[in-house]
């Protein structure tokens, strides 16, 4: 009986970690909005001060930006340095390409990534200020979309660990 | 038959309901249908053979 209800408690843990986990999904893509917004003002302000070379400008974001957003910006760096594409945006797009399994990103927020890679081959300065302007602010209305839906996540994900354990609990015993 | 199956029956019925009411109110209604379907199975699962029982046995009692 003992090892019964042993089994039980654990069964019932480990579902509501699982649960926990699952929900941390929305949190990790919030954290992962926020440090890709943090790149594009960096990026805007590297451009309004100077014109420096845009490996310079990738490798000061990757240092100042966490996690995989970081780890972007640092192979679009190592890729500008190496010269061996034609545009920026191509740049850009291959270091997202080699890095997308470690970003928690949707369909919305790869739209807004995609869109600063095509932002990086206007002409003039004030472009492409202009556009990472609005891609901030596209980041701004996801975030505050995105910050509501982790919340019931949290709550609707743990609730329904407890019970499917508690579920399973009953079914096996 | 174990009373205890009776026990267990309702106590899966509880639980799918609540689960139910949660994924509903999460907006989630298509999960919360497979919950209902598969808490139904389960049950269905553990009724079939006292179901057959109860059949062999009117079919023995009548001579059928």
């Amino acid at each position: 009986m003992t090892i019964k209800l042993i089994g039980a408690a654990a069964i019932i843990i480990s579902s509501w970690v699982a649960g926990i986990m699952f929900s941390m999904k929305s949190a990790y893509r919030l954290e992962d909005l926020e440090e890709f917004k943090k790149a594009v003002s960096i990026f805007s302000d590297s451009i309004s001060l100077s014109a420096p070379p845009i490996s310079e400008i990738f490798k000061d974001i990757s240092k100042r930006v966490n996690g995989p957003v970081a780890m972007i910006f640092d192979d679009a760096g190592k890729m500008a340095e190496g010269k061996n594409y034609p545009s920026a945006e191509e740049i850009f797009k291959n270091a997202v390409d080699k890095n997308i399994k470690n970003l928690y990103f949707e369909a919305g927020e790869m739209d807004c990534l995609y869109s600063f890679g095509k932002n990086l081959d206007l002409e003039y300065s004030h472009e492409q200020k202009n556009g990472a302007s609005i891609i901030i602010s596209n980041i701004n209305l996801n975030q505050k979309a995105l910050k509501e839906q982790a919340e019931k996540d949290k709550r609707l994900y743990s609730s329904a660990g407890v019970l499917c354990g508690i579920l399973m609990c009953v079914i096996l015993f | 038959m174990d009373i205890n199956i009776v026990f267990q029956i309702a106590a899966v019925g509880i639980l799918v309901a609540v689960l139910n009411q949660v994924l509903m109110r999460a907006g989630r209604e298509e999960q919360a249908m497979l919950t209902t379907l598969a808490g139904l199975v389960v049950v269905l699962f553990w009724v079939i053979q006292y179901i057959d029982r109860l059949f062999t046995t009117v079919q023995t009692l009548f001579r059928l």
